[in-house]
């Protein structure tokens, strides 16, 4: 099933329960209409964002969507604007324009109601090195507001595989662990929005394949979204549902990523990464 | 304004002092020295002018500007937890707002400073005889404008840190310093020149001080100045206040909160060109963000190579 129909299974089940009949009949009618997916379906939107620093334009003027129950990759080289439209969905950059709407609501005017339902990993913001596995998803408990906080912090740490580091404080964890823990912190609100910046970058395969299968199952289970970015090709075909290819600020390509490739005359979704990567321009007018 | 979100802060700061030695002695340990060093200088004086009692003005005084200091470092100290855990980007991404964050360095502080209060009270009175019944009910509001103005201060010292950088802490330390001569603490305002009477009274402790000796040496004070001082000191927690949120606002308009890391980063790999290995660096006293990046080295291990996409730009 296309990530396109999925939203839409998914908006139809909200809408007419989770009976199959409702849902075939609706899916029907969606394919008669060809009526756009509801808004009420979008866990992310993104619309004409901007960021500039002097005369660096670092996001210029991009627009995505995130559906529910939808994994999408943010592709890229470095410095293409990844972090930074990360840092700007997370509200910690402010965008230069442009509007950032989670669930349908701007985050520029309800900032913390927003974040409540949102939430993040990434490899370069490990959580305080100098408290303990178990104190920090208390303190992050805290911050998102999460109703039964020992219950939950227990399930996530059995989920994680992190019980025996329990009281272990986080800065002397392997790095593998240290993103382990930064994913069970990630989860803590069981967010309808995760945002996964290179979650897998420092793990072992044996360990990233179990850490995208979680993934997958959250992105499967709720009516979350998750927005993903990654270097490992190999990864975000297997996981993302749709890439986004991002180069000096602007969005080059969308699609799935199994087809985009071919669509584009390349192989592999690696060799499509490296034109872009070195070819921007080639693409555009492609 | 969510009280989970404060107690969060408050929590963690527990969570710290409660698992670290060195974050527990500084709390009462240098309080506790220099009310044992000036409690024998009073003494000393008190011996060689006998119609003197120092303990009331002089240990009396020490203790009033020891307890500011502490207010002050317990808002900064807990802010500083952040910059050396290079955490502002895992809090500053969650629902918490601006002042539910400094309420939580205000309620830190208040406990924090409270130990170092006790064992200084405890100290004075049963060691050196210091008698609170001097200062009558006037001492509540002595200690409230003095830890008004320690949380203003330490509001204050935050927001600078949060705007130049963690080797910015540096000029935060030395401000109780700085201001000590203007407000009087020793000494009456009237043995200052006239220019630095003039920053004094704008100090907010400065009433308190000169409260105190007029209390002690049994003439009326001015309730005036108390207000007056009391007022200063509200105003200033607002203007503190104020331009932390200017300096986090324009923080995030400039990506500060990732790139605080970044300088700690940059700053390693300074020290290690000039120094050589890493023991080089843990014992290097020229970059002291090093020291503190070094002995946190998991974390920077963990990720050396999606640290250098942030160094590149966005």
């Amino acid at each position: 099933m296309f990530h396109k129909d999925r939203l839409i299974a998914s908006a139809m089940k909200q809408s007419l329960g989770n009976s199959w009949v409702g849902y075939c009949v609706a899916m029907a009618a969606n394919e008669q209409l060809h009526c756009k997916i509801p808004s009420m379906s979008k866990v992310l939107s993104v619309t004409q964002l901007c960021k500039t620093y002097g005369e660096i334009v670092a996001v210029d003027g991009i627009s995505f969507d995130v559906g529910c129950n939808e994994i999408v990759g943010l592709l890229g080289p470095n410095g293409a604007g990844k972090t930074t439209t990360i840092n700007m969905i997370l509200g910690v950059l402010a965008p230069a324009s442009g509007r950032i709407c989670i669930e349908g609501v701007d985050i520029a005017t309800h900032r913390s109601q927003v974040l409540q339902r949102t939430n993040f990993a990434a490899v370069y913001a490990p959580l305080p090195g100098n408290l303990t596995v178990q104190q920090n998803l208390r303190v992050f408990g805290l911050l998102y507001g999460v109703k039964n906080p020992t219950e939950r912090i227990e399930a996530l740490l059995q989920q994680f595989d992190l019980q025996k580091f329990r009281d272990v404080k986080c800065g002397v964890l392997s790095s593998g662990e240290q993103t382990r823990v930064s994913l069970a912190k990630a989860m803590l609100n069981s967010p309808q929005l995760l945002l996964l910046d290179e979650p897998t970058a420092s793990l072992d395969p044996a360990i990233a394949r179990d850490i995208r299968s979680k993934i997958r199952g959250f992105a499967a289970q709720g009516t979350g979204g998750v927005l993903w970015t990654s270097h490992n090709m190999y990864e975000v075909e297997e996981v993302c549902d749709r890439v986004l290819f991002l180069s000096r600020g602007r969005i080059l390509l969308e699609g799935d990523p199994k087809t985009l490739p071919r669509e584009h005359g390349r192989a592999t979704l690696e060799e499509l990464f490296i034109s872009v990567a070195r070819e921007p321009l080639t693409l555009e007018v492609e | 304004m969510y009280f989970t979100h404060t107690a969060a802060i408050v929590l963690r700061q527990f969570y710290l002092i409660r698992g670290s030695l060195s974050r527990v002695l500084p709390l009462f340990v240098w309080a506790g020295i220099d009310i044992v060093l000036w409690g024998f200088i009073t003494k000393y004086l008190n011996t060689v002018t006998p119609s003197g009692n120092f303990v009331p003005s002089l240990l009396g005084a020490v203790l009033l500007w020891d307890f500011l200091i502490r207010v002050m470092q317990g808002v900064t100290m807990t802010f500083f937890e952040d910059v050396w855990s290079r955490n502002f980007l895992n809090i500053f991404a969650t629902p918490l707002s601006i002042s539910e964050y400094l309420s939580g360095l205000v309620l830190s502080s208040i406990a924090t400073s409270s130990v170092g209060l006790v064992v200084m009270v405890v100290l004075a009175t049963t060691v050196f005889g210091l008698s609170f019944f001097v200062y009558g009910l006037m001492l509540a509001p002595f200690f409230l404008v003095l830890f008004m103005c320690g949380i203003a201060l330490g509001i204050l010292g935050s927001a600078v840190v949060l705007r130049l950088g963690p080797p910015a802490e540096w000029f935060v330390w030395p401000i109780p310093a700085i201001i000590s001569p203007f407000v009087g603490v020793f000494y009456p305002l009237s043995t200052l020149p006239r220019w630095m009477r003039y920053i004094s009274h704008v100090l907010p402790p400065s009433y308190v001080f000169e409260g105190m000796r007029g209390i002690v040496s049994g003439n009326s004070i001015s309730p005036h100045g108390l207000l007056w001082g009391t007022f200063l000191a509200l105003l200033y927690i607002l203007l503190a206040c104020w331009f932390f949120t200017r300096v986090f606002r324009h923080a995030a308009s400039k990506m500060s909160f990732s790139l605080a890391p970044l300088r700690v980063i940059r700053a390693t790999t300074k020290a290690t060109c000039r120094c050589g290995p890493i023991t080089a660096i843990t014992s290097s006293t020229e970059f002291p963000e090093t020291r503190d990046a070094v002995s946190r080295l998991p974390t920077i291990r963990a990720a050396p190579s999606s640290i250098q996409p942030q160094a590149n730009g966005w």
